[in-house]
């Protein structure tokens, strides 16, 4: 809460500095934008609705803007008027509700209208609305409605405040940083994104200046050419009326030609040697570049990924990497060849005739304008096509990938039409691009052509005058041809430079995205692990607002077997990734052997958590491998063995490269129950303390499942093991049962147990039994799949 | 992570079988005694076809059940491998490429004009990618269009003009 406001709270009465927790609120109880405070004390609730509004300040001389707020309506509820505090969230607001408590206590205090005349007392009767906020606030509210209610039962409220996070604003500026980012976007952008770009030149200063040297010499040949070749040659050795004899001019035309040739050839000879230089360092700087943007992505958490389009992450190791090497290689040493090769033309042309210079610099700004002008329409037509073609390779990657669906629903038509009118739409403006090239190229050489004619005329009286030498002329508009390169070069040059920029922030802003499960500084290192897991109170949202785990709380003793069964969605996959600490708890904790897992090294956690989660992924290489990658130095003896407790090994056999047949992308095709057993072979050969099988078996037929779950029996002495499932035969080796319902543990204890509850558990098992016992002598579930297994190949 | 093997699992080396004999039976198919009973046909499979091939080689009988894992053809008397190793022979058949005279592409197919000792060939490869297979022994592996399989014992062997010619192809 801002201070001002807190000034303006004393001036109604209120002693502020008794407030256990301020928030601030955006809404009004009907829905209108209005600045809100919302507090609590030992005495009541106050909710306070004003105004905030930004002013021009004079403090210290410097003028800034300050809000200023204002207070125009004050509500004070007295603390034992409430029971209750919740939020009710709706689609993009949300509201704060006061549950009251039963019927005589005080709620007249708040509306006359509540209650039941009946007598009895409906569930949601007793809510009163408070306030709305906007959706974004709802973190705060939460906290307000956890620490009130805490406070209100006589519980510790201090623990639902949030950590203090110090580092959260940018120090250059005080701004706090967007969420979830260390860069202050309005601190971070272009300048030092510049100069760190040129930061990774900087293990190449020797280089770099050798190539700066090359460049400003072979400008300064090319700059001279002319001079030499053109003015040499006509003024001193074929001018008529040259009083020499003829065997020194022929010497002469002689030198002033090999000192031509001699001038090319150096030229080229830097021009090699900066370009061999680049050749080098440039290809050393991508690798360092990309290198750093792939390893800043392996300590990024899995949330990062999952709000990251993939094409987007491949992009800026590939493309973006790639764009700033071909603006380091290309762009940027002809920039610098550029303007210096202007400056001296401009310089040569001034020494030859400063009039006629004057002339050409009055024309100048007339072809830049032309050129910016015919930039901009490049631009527009360069987006159209960059678009187009986005939008055409994204079809087209689309048409590969549901090739099934378009065939299953006889599309193909409708696709082609899409293809053409996407691909038209390219060529159209492709079209366009060429037309203004050959409208615009042409125009330009013509007005250059123009100019070296008003040039030549205008030159050509001084000749006639004597005030010239034809030599000077000549080469004069020799450097008015030269200039148009540098000048059209430095009309675009732009556009690739804002490009490489572009990509280099993209680049930066990955390499300084920190972690979002920061590794503790001092870790407690356990010399055993036990597997004693505890879930504490746990909460855990993958976006503020929408609570995927409530209040969980259960205690899985080392080495037995806890199964968790309950709707889909209802957060079953969430716990097991809270547990492998794939994702951090919003509240409450994960214990391992009574620690903290966020206390724990993040190597050790996972070397002793196996994870065969629902999806599967295998690496692009052999079966071997992809089991051995938990532990790479195993030998074959082991992935064998390891591969028969998942009942792997006998498919595999029947492959005919076995356990060197390559997996992966463009690798041999395995069905989905293959799968999840090569992923429950690896698992086995990690040999965790605690593995997490969260529907591991489930595209399994029911005979392999069991033929797993004997060897997992064997293997889990000692060890514990949380298993996901939709089937309840997969869990009836389970200790403890878990019924998540919505992101809260309703039912825990034995199978035995949870059938006499009668509840969720006890109508799952009936719904389930009953299904079997329809089925049966129809066939059981997966016959087919051992069909296939039983043929030998 | 400590232990060695992995606890719970049925593996049966042919070590656990002291009364495993191969042989071959009237119909000169390869057959095992072994734990009182005859196998009169069994399969061998190997693990690691190309990285090992004379180490873990599965012993498979009609039904499709492994009888027993071979952990190293050496350890075995030198009849026993003799008769395995001729079995292996037929399974992992694999005509060795001494030289390749020419290759061409049309329509996206690769042919080579090779010669597999006196004896020359034609082989069709496509997708040269995933087809010709470099080995981490040096070795390469040629699939052709229909399956079968050639190779190359050592790359680094072959003469120079082979070689260059193979490169482009090679990833």
């Amino acid at each position: 809460m801002p201070g001002e406001v807190l000034a303006l709270l004393e001036a109604q009465g209120l002693t502020t500095v008794d407030f256990l927790l301020g928030i601030t609120g955006d809404m009004d109880g009907e829905g209108c934008f209005r600045s809100a405070w919302l507090a609590f004390d030992a005495k009541g609730l106050y909710l306070a609705f004003g105004t905030e509004a930004l002013r021009r300040k004079k403090q210290r001389g410097k003028s800034r803007t300050a809000a200023v707020y204002t207070l125009e309506e004050l509500q004070t509820i007295p603390l034992e008027a409430i029971a209750k505090l919740k939020v009710e969230q709706y689609v993009t607001t949300g509201r704060l509700i006061a549950e009251m408590p039963p019927a005589g206590t005080g709620r007249a205090d708040l509306t006359g209208s509540v209650g039941d005349p009946s007598g009895t007392v409906l569930p949601g009767s007793d809510d009163v609305a408070l306030t709305r906020f906007s959706v974004g606030k709802i973190g705060d509210f939460q906290q307000l409605c956890s620490c009130f209610n805490a406070y209100k039962e006589g519980r510790d409220w201090e623990t639902y405040l949030p950590a203090k996070d110090e580092a959260a604003c940018c120090p250059k500026c005080g701004q706090p940083f967007p969420p979830g980012k260390r860069i202050c976007p309005a601190c971070g952008k272009q300048q030092s994104t510049v100069r760190r770009l040129f930061a990774y030149f900087g293990s190449y200063k020797k280089e770099m200046a050798l190539v700066l040297l090359t460049l400003l010499l072979g400008s300064a040949f090319t700059v001279a050419m002319p001079k030499v070749s053109t003015q040499l040659l006509f003024d001193q050795v074929l001018n008529e009326g040259n009083a020499n004899p003829l065997a020194w001019r022929l010497a002469a035309l002689g030198w002033v030609v090999l000192a031509a040739a001699g001038m090319r050839l150096l030229d080229t000879a830097m021009h090699m040697l900066y370009d061999y230089i680049l050749a080098i360092i440039l290809p050393k700087m991508t690798y360092d570049i990309k290198r750093r943007i792939f390893s800043s992505m392996q300590r990024l958490s899995v949330g990062f990924y999952s709000s990251k389009q993939t094409g987007s992450l491949m992009e800026r190791v590939t493309r973006d990497a790639m764009s700033i090497y071909l603006f380091s290689s290309e762009d940027l040493p002809r920039l610098v060849m550029n303007v210096v090769m202007l400056a001296g033309e401009l310089g040569l042309m001034v020494f030859l005739s400063w009039k006629m210079t004057l002339l050409v610099l009055s024309v100048l700004p007339l072809m830049v304008l032309l050129l910016i002008f015919g930039d901009r329409i490049f631009r527009r037509v360069h987006h159209r096509i960059w678009t187009a073609s986005a939008k055409l390779t994204s079809l087209v990657s689309d048409n590969i990938n549901g090739q099934r669906v378009i065939k299953a629903f006889a599309k193909e038509p409708d696709e082609l039409r899409r293809f053409e009118g996407l691909s038209g739409s390219m060529a159209g403006a492709e079209i366009d691009q060429a037309r203004t090239e050959s409208t615009l190229f042409p125009f330009i050489t013509a007005l250059v052509f123009l100019l070296s004619m008003v040039v030549l005329a205008v030159g050509g009286l001084d000749v006639l005058a004597g005030k010239m030498t034809v030599g000077k002329l000549l080469s004069f508009t020799i450097y008015l041809t030269m200039i148009a390169e540098p000048v059209d070069f430095l009309s675009w040059i732009s556009n690739h430079w804002a490009r490489a920029m572009d990509a280099a922030h993209r680049v930066f802003e990955i390499t300084d995205t920190e972690p979002d499960l920061p590794e503790k500084e001092d870790p407690v290192q356990l010399t055993e692990i036990r597997g004693d897991v505890e879930l504490r109170e746990l909460e855990f949202a993958y976006e503020p607002a929408h609570p995927v785990i409530r209040q969980v709380s259960l205690r899985v003793g080392a080495g037995q077997m806890l199964g968790i069964v309950g709707k889909t969605g209802a957060g079953k996959t969430t716990i097991a990734n809270l547990i492998s600490r794939l994702y951090d708890a919003k509240a409450g904790a994960v214990l391992l052997d009574g620690v903290d897992v966020r206390d724990l090294p993040m190597a050790q956690l996972r070397r002793h958590i196996g994870l065969v989660s629902q999806d599967i992924f295998l690496f692009t290489g052999s079966i071997a491998d992809n089991i051995r990658y938990a532990k790479p130095a195993a030998g074959m003896a082991e992935v064998m063995a390891a591969a028969k407790a998942a009942a792997a090994h006998n498919f595999i056999m029947k492959l005919p490269d076995a356990y060197e047949t390559r997996v992966g992308s463009g690798g041999q095709a395995l069905s989905g129950g293959e799968r999840q057993r090569i992923s429950i072979a690896r698992a086995i050969l990690q040999n965790p303390k605690i593995l997490i099988l969260d529907e591991a078996t489930a595209a399994m037929d029911t005979a392999t499942e069991r033929s797993i779950q004997a060897s997992l029996a064997k293997l889990q002495q000692g060890r514990t093991t949380i298993a996901i499932a939709h089937r309840l035969s997969t869990l009836r080796d389970a200790d403890v049962l878990a019924v998540i319902e919505d992101g809260k543990l309703t039912e825990f204890g034995s199978f035995r147990d949870l059938l006499q509850l009668r509840g969720a558990f006890y109508r799952l098992y009936q719904i389930q039994s009953q299904a079997m016992a329809q089925m049966r002598g129809i066939g059981t579930d997966g016959a087919k799949e051992e069909e296939k297994e039983e043929d030998p190949s | 992570m400590t232990d060695e093997t992995i606890p719970g699992t049925d593996w049966v080396t042919l070590a656990d079988l002291p009364d495993a004999r191969f042989y071959r039976n009237q119909n000169g198919f390869l057959a095992l005694k072994a734990g009182g009973r005859d196998y009169r046909r069994v399969t061998l499979r190997r693990a690691l076809p190309f990285t090992d091939p004379a180490k873990y080689i599965c012993v498979i009988d009609t039904e499709e059940h492994e009888i027993a894992v071979i952990e190293d053809l050496a350890a075995l008397d030198e009849d026993t491998r003799a008769l395995i190793e001729a079995e292996l022979a037929v399974r992992y058949f694999c005509p060795e490429i001494s030289e390749v005279k020419r290759i061409q592409e049309k329509l996206g197919t690769y042919y080579l004009d090779v010669a597999i000792g006196a004896f020359e060939k034609t082989v069709a490869v496509k997708d040269v990618g995933k087809n010709l297979k470099q080995l981490e022994d040096g070795a390469l592996l040629v699939t052709d269009t229909d399956g079968n399989r050639y190779r190359i014992a050592d790359l680094g062997h072959l003469a120079r003009k082979n070689l260059r010619m193979l490169e482009p192809y090679l990833y």
